[in-house]
């Protein structure tokens, strides 16, 4: 007997009887952005996403699609449409919602410290605009430091991250071993967790310093612009020797504490643009397993004419997606290197969790995700904000650690005002924007390019530069199979 | 199809019938054109008339204008489903957010001297 005339008397009716009739669905809430010339990408409630061409785009708003379509099973499936009455889907929507949004209910977990201004190297993009490694007041007092302590402890953040800025924190040792041994007998008695990280450029590490990170559990995350010659170009120290000193401490580090505990950085300048390869090679060279591409960022003394604009936001895209497909390369080989802002974002796009990375917060994560103690005690809500008063611009300055308290810092206008102009959800262009789930608000940098706290996104360069970033890798998830299986990895 | 057309003096006219456009779509649109025209948007005999001049930073006012009448397209095709799902959207937030307290009582009342005393063991 054959299979047509087993159906024919089959006691179930054909598939097709089960099929809703064309037109009977609903739509849910999404939005879409172009991919390219001939693709879109629709992002539903929760940042899940598919790309499709303009026409079926329309026959899907229209309520022409065909109900045994594949597009329809996809966008059925993944919550872009209904097309019955039960409410199993908006439940999981609001579930989904709700597990992306989780994080804003610990608050803030990033404390910074800033034990001096003062630096040992002279990198001429200084972002905090350091100060000179025998000038004065600029280092934190013990008093300070212990209400920056206290302050973090009002946090209800169960896992809290502190984490040494500079200047050079090393250059005042003594204060970062007070807050270390301090904060540590406090997570004790308080049943929190602390993940400690100092950021140096490694150059005054010492048997004393290593005994301590090892004994407090401490990690270092450091610079790395490149291969010597860029390196000690961008950042040049008076032995013009700092690309020796910072990797001979990568090397230090990994011996004594292990592999995981040191991670690196780079700053893209003019002089990076034509190197993405051997740039992460010299990354391979230090035996890093990760490397986080930035761009350079306009405060400090990197604000001078010429220096931010030194290269466009297209110019650096290229540069970003050289290096990117450079290493996915190499993990394709078998060579495994990540590059963290990729996962960064792929963690926005395809997990169910949320991020607490300050910068792509919706409302902005200033204050809500990060705040930063200055050496002389004046706090802010991001380290930009810092960046910025150390230009002479204090508009993001909430208090003082001395003088004010911690419910007047965090419920200040100033704090306040700032946040509740950055929803995302409801700011002109990403209201509408396909990658609103995904991306955030700046209101830093755009107050520093544009002189709005909101900015103008159609010539934001954090706009721009963040549309090209999700738009190649949507591209790789969507056409490079193998790179793909590289990019989900980096999820793990 | 929306016609445009260019005037004596470099400007653009596009004009887009009411019957098929909302305001809100052509204004969406002409925000995000705001870097490389500067725009004036009227209604008249039915129509939205949008008068685009270009900015200096416009290198191809011909090839951008072809955009702008796809991007309010685009825009429209948005306000379609906003107007179907704004409502959904409401109830799914309100939903999300039912069973979660966002605001903490205890800290909303406390004080910084006070909940440092209570949690770090307190300041001599």
């Amino acid at each position: 007997m054959s299979a047509s005339s087993d159906l024919r008397h089959s006691p179930f009716k054909p598939l097709a009887e089960f099929l809703p009739q064309i037109g009977s669905y609903s739509l849910l809430p999404f939005r879409f952005i172009k991919l390219d010339d001939s693709r879109y990408i629709l992002t539903n409630f929760v940042g899940e996403y598919i790309v499709t061409d303009r026409e079926n785009l329309a026959r899907f708003v229209n309520k022409d699609l065909a109900p045994d379509s594949e597009l329809y099973a996809q966008l059925k499936s993944r919550h872009f449409l209904t097309d019955s009455s039960h409410s199993a889907a908006f439940h999981l929507l609001a579930t989904k919602y709700r597990t992306k949004q989780q994080h804003l209910s610990e608050f803030t977990g990033l404390h910074m410290f800033v034990p001096t201004l003062r630096c040992n190297n002279s990198c001429w993009y200084c972002q905090v605009s350091r100060k000179n490694s025998t000038a004065e007041g600029c280092d934190m007092t013990q008093a300070v430091a212990e209400r920056g302590i206290e302050f973090m402890f009002n946090s209800p953040s169960t896992v809290l991250k502190l984490e040494f800025q500079g200047g050079e924190p090393l250059l005042r040792f003594d204060i970062v071993k007070y807050i270390v041994e301090k904060t540590r007998e406090l997570c004790r008695t308080n049943g929190r967790a602390v993940n400690i990280v100092i950021c140096s450029n490694l150059s005054l590490l010492s048997d004393e310093i290593l005994d301590f990170c090892e004994l407090h559990d401490l990690s270092f995350s450091t610079s790395l612009d490149g291969p010597r010659e860029l390196h000690n170009v961008n950042r040049p120290s008076r032995e013009f020797d700092s690309y020796e000193r910072t990797c001979a401490g990568i090397v230090r580090i990994r011996e004594r504490l292990g592999v995981e505990r040191v991670s690196a950085l780079m700053t893209t300048t003019r002089h990076s643009l034509s190197q993405p390869t051997e740039i992460v090679d010299e990354y391979l060279r230090q035996g890093l397993a990760s490397i986080f591409l930035r761009p350079i960022n306009p405060y400090g003394f990197a604000s001078s004419p010429g220096i931010v604009t030194s290269y466009s936001t297209a110019e650096w895209l290229e540069f970003y997606k050289r290096a990117l497909d450079y290493i996915i390369q190499l993990n394709v080989k078998g060579i495994r290197i990540r590059e963290e802002y990729a996962a960064l974002l792929l963690r926005r796009m395809l997990s169910p969790y949320g991020t607490g990375f300050v910068d792509l917060q919706s409302p902005a994560g200033i204050g809500i995700s990060a705040v930063v103690f200055n050496h002389d005690g004046n706090v802010y809500p991001s380290d930009e904000s810092r960046m910025l008063a150390e230009m002479g611009d204090q508009r993001f300055c909430i208090g003082n650690l001395l003088s004010d308290s911690y419910r007047g810092m965090m419920l200040s206008d100033t704090l306040i005002d700032s946040i509740s102009q950055t929803m995302t959800e409801c700011v002109p262009c990403c209201v509408d924007c396909g990658f609103q789930p995904y991306c955030g608000a700046d209101p830093i940098r755009h107050y520093r390019l544009q002189g709005d706290i909101v900015g103008y996104k159609p010539t934001s360069e954090f706009c721009q530069r963040h549309l090209g970033l999700f738009r190649h890798i949507i591209s790789i998830l969507e056409e490079q199979s193998t790179a793909s299986e590289v990019l989900m990895n980096w999820l793990q | 199809m929306p016609g445009f057309s260019k005037e004596p003096d470099g400007s653009f006219v596009a004009r887009f019938d009411c019957r098929v456009y909302r305001v809100t779509a052509v204004k969406k649109a002409a925000y995000k054109y705001g870097g490389i025209f500067h725009i004036l948007i009227e209604e008249a005999d039915g129509s939205i008339v949008v008068s685009l001049r270009p900015t200096s930073s416009n290198a191809d006012p011909e090839e951008a204008i072809g955009k702008f009448c796809n991007e309010v397209l685009d825009q429209e095709l948005r306000e379609q489903i906003a107007t179907e799902t704004n409502g959904v959207r409401d109830l799914l937030l309100a939903q999300a957010f039912s069973k979660t307290s966002l605001v903490d009582s205890e800290l909303e009342t406390s004080d910084y001297g006070q909940t440092s005393r209570t949690s770090t063991g307190g300041r001599q």
